[in-house]
């Protein structure tokens, strides 16, 4: 008879423990970020949906084998980001392609955000659009297109991105800087318009 | 999809996959920070040796020999050293990212940590005497000798007024002493016009420097004598005479 468990009230933190001596909680922790990490890996990488499911499953098992690991001073968000993150970064090493970043409908929303929080005049006063954007984030810089994803998609705040990236808080602030600098020039040199 | 987490659940029952136990990841952070710390002390040891050859370089006789201070400088940094120093830094520095949270510090306050940590510990290694033991010891490896500053070139010119060497006998009452140069040459010492460094014992095993003149009669009369290494054990045989040398033997 399957063990109804009511994970609802609890933290992950909490689940992380409660998995160590039972490993049924696990599934409470895989469902909090099923959605989640899915969606972060179709847009840090492009892949099908095969592949997708092959490397989420992935994650979790690397991510359960290495529970003991969990360190309580960070979020488990971003332990089990860091986890995706370089598995995903593994996976393309494997098969010695870049990642095709940004799928779905996401530029909206990374444009939206990048001209909220710079000048308001530098960009655009048209109507955005989608396609111009992903075409501009294909062509920015690896280290600048997760910082973006990061913060704009993924609404991870500094330290959370810093733990992610295993990166000082610092330099994830001067990332994100030039990451929105270089969608700028790139926007600049092609011209586009939004 | 949205079966994922059922199957993987499943994965892990019918697999028996588990958890790695704490202890491996402990061990491995415990691993990590032991690499840094030795690098922190090979690197104390190198600032340690720099420190000694700096000291030990001559610098109150650079007149008598005629050296501009800033050529004899840059002639006898002791580069081999330094890039010692410069690597394990950056070997602390590359350990210590690696800690489980060594990425949330400032890169350049790892390096100038690693940095100033192998400035103290190096200067407290210095103070104990360490830095002798591990320079001989370098220097004994083959080839190194001829990445470093030679001093012996310096003070085997007994010809010209430098001399240096172990004392190998006293000759009591006579105001001299026997020593054996760094060709293993032996002079008697004549000391009736000597100026001798607070820090110079004359006896039986002291290694020294003289500065002085050859006389008529191939007795060395020295004007000046000096230790040759400040901040060196009074126990070490600084000068390492070939085997079977009668004077290879333990200075007590």
């Amino acid at each position: 008879m399957a063990v109804i468990r009511d994970c609802s009230q609890k933290s992950d933190e909490e689940l992380v423990a409660l998995t160590l001596s039972d490993q049924g909680w696990y599934l409470c922790l895989m469902q909090r970020y099923e959605a989640k990490l899915t969606r972060f890996i179709r847009r840090i990488s492009g892949v099908n949906d095969q592949d997708l499911e092959d490397i989420l499953q992935d994650v979790f098992i690397k991510a359960y084998r290495n529970l003991n690991s969990f360190d309580l001073d960070l979020k488990f968000s971003s332990w089990i980001y860091r986890i995706c993150r370089n598995h995903v970064i593994s996976h393309y090493r494997k098969v010695q392609s870049r990642p095709e970043l940004i799928g779905g409908d996401d530029g909206e929303m990374i444009l939206n955000q990048i001209k909220d929080d710079s000048d308001p005049h530098a960009l655009i006063d048209e109507v955005l659009s989608n396609e111009k954007i992903q075409g501009v984030l294909a062509k920015m810089d690896k280290k600048y297109q997760e910082v973006i994803i990061l913060k704009y998609l993924e609404d991870k705040d500094y330290q959370e991105i810093a733990d992610i990236l295993k990166k000082p808080v610092g330099t994830v602030g001067t990332l994100l800087s030039r990451a929105k600098e270089q969608f700028k020039t790139i926007t600049q040199k092609q011209g586009t318009e939004f | 999809m949205e079966d994922t987490s059922k199957q993987v659940l499943a994965k892990i029952e019918k697999e028996k996959i588990t958890p790695k136990p704490k202890w491996q990841f402990r061990l491995e952070q415990i691993g990590i920070w032991f690499l840094a710390i030795i690098s922190v002390l090979i690197g104390s040891n190198a600032f340690a040796v720099i420190i000694f050859a700096m000291v030990n370089n001559d610098w109150e006789v650079l007149e008598l020999l005629e050296r501009n201070p800033v050529s004899h400088t840059l002639a006898t940094i002791p580069y081999l050293w330094l890039v010692v120093l410069a690597l394990f830094v950056l070997l602390t520095y590359y350990n210590t990212r690696h800690t489980n949270k060594g990425y949330r510090y400032n890169t350049y306050g790892i390096v100038i940590g690693s940095i100033l940590a192998s400035i103290l510990v190096g200067t407290i290694l210095y103070l104990v005497g360490f830095a002798p033991g591990v320079d001989r010891l370098i220097r004994g490896v083959p080839g190194v000798n001829m990445l470093m500053h030679n001093r012996e070139e310096i003070w085997n010119h007994p010809e010209d007024g430098f001399v240096a060497g172990e004392i190998t006998n006293m000759l009591g009452g006579a105001g001299a002493f026997e020593l054996v140069d760094l060709d293993n040459k032996e002079w008697i010492i004549r000391t009736d016009n000597v100026v001798t460094h607070p820090k110079v014992v004359i006896r039986v095993g002291e290694s020294l420097r003289i500065i002085g003149k050859i006389d008529e009669s191939n007795i060395f009369d020295a004007y000046q004598i000096m230790p040759w290494q400040f901040n060196a054990p009074a126990n070490i045989r600084i000068f390492q005479m070939p085997k079977g040398h009668m004077f290879n033997r333990e200075i007590e």
